[in-house]
């Protein structure tokens, strides 16, 4: 019995298999900057938003479909829709709404690579 | 019985603070003996895995309940039991345990310890007793916990936990036997 004892006592381990605790480290970084991620997508979906409701006001003051209309009679010959488009694409847009929009993409990027290049230090 | 280790109190506190650096060590502490204790259960070792992690993923989502009183191990492995019998019941309603399954986690377990050549009969008589009783002795001797803790841990009474450890003993008796006869 003393003999079963010991052996007992001195049981074979097998090794812990790689990735473990990286994953449970990455599952608690996750957990930990979820809040953070939330408010990112938000703020994006806000500004996204905001942007189509501004693009939605500007056009329609402007007589879109009257536009439209003379955007594509115009288009059989050249691309000036296009040049049009990109050229007053601060009229339309507010430049605050612009680089607010930005801010909160470099926010999200910024977030995402935290997650990516977390650094298991140890204590 | 082996000697049992502790984490520093403010180690603790801090994990309780959502730390992550206190976390990851107390994980570094107890990763291997939560990833054994559940391959014993278990026998597979991509189950024994998956509950490992997710034993850890609810001690740090449940931090709050860490008790600085009370020893942290007793509850990561009362945590680690739950998740392991809770996994266990899952993939019996889901009728998941294939035969395939079973077949590599009997004919495979030897594989799971590298010093293979050391494996005692007694390590692959324990894999034969009932699992209750296995889990009582495990806990009481490859844990060194003490009857109460394991009582806490298997939520079970004292006397309960000490029947099962001397029954699981007998049983180890009767299988070492067969071993030695043939």
């Amino acid at each position: 019995m003393e003999k079963i004892d010991e052996q007992l006592n001195n049981l074979s381990l097998a090794e812990v298999p790689f990735g473990i605790h990286q994953s449970v480290m990455r599952k608690v970084n996750y957990h930990k900057i979820k809040p953070v991620l939330f408010v990112s997508f938000i703020l994006l979906l806000i500004n996204f938003l905001i942007i189509a409701w501004r693009i939605n006001a500007k056009l329609i003051d402007a007589e879109f479909i009257d536009m439209a209309q003379d955007f594509f009679e115009i288009f059989k010959f050249n691309f000036s829709f296009i040049t049009t488009i990109s050229g007053s694409f601060f009229d339309i847009i507010s430049p605050a709404i612009f680089t607010s929009a930005i801010l909160s993409l470099i926010g999200a990027i910024y977030v995402g690579k935290k997650i990516n290049t977390y650094q298991f230090s140890k204590i | 019985m082996q000697q049992m280790e502790s984490i520093d109190k403010n180690i603790l506190i801090r994990a309780k603070a959502g730390d992550l650096e206190a976390f990851e060590y107390i994980l570094s502490f107890y990763e291997k003996v939560i990833y054994n204790y559940c391959l014993r259960i278990l026998k597979n070792r991509a189950n024994a895995k998956d509950v490992t992690q997710e034993t850890f993923i609810k001690v740090y989502t449940h931090r709050k309940s860490i008790d600085l009183d009370k020893n942290i191990k007793t509850w990561i492995f009362t945590i680690a039991t739950n998740t392991a019998y809770d996994f266990l019941r899952g993939k019996k309603r889901k009728n998941e345990i294939s035969l395939d399954e079973n077949n590599e986690t009997i004919s495979s377990f030897e594989a799971y310890y590298p010093q293979e050549g050391l494996i005692s009969d007694v390590d692959k008589a324990l894999d034969k007793i009932s699992p209750e009783y296995k889990k009582a002795l495990l806990l009481f001797y490859q844990q060194g916990f003490e009857y109460k803790e394991i009582a806490e841990i298997l939520e079970m009474p004292i006397n309960t936990v000490k029947t099962h450890i001397s029954r699981g003993k007998d049983q180890l008796k009767e299988i070492l036997k067969e071993y030695g006869k043939n």
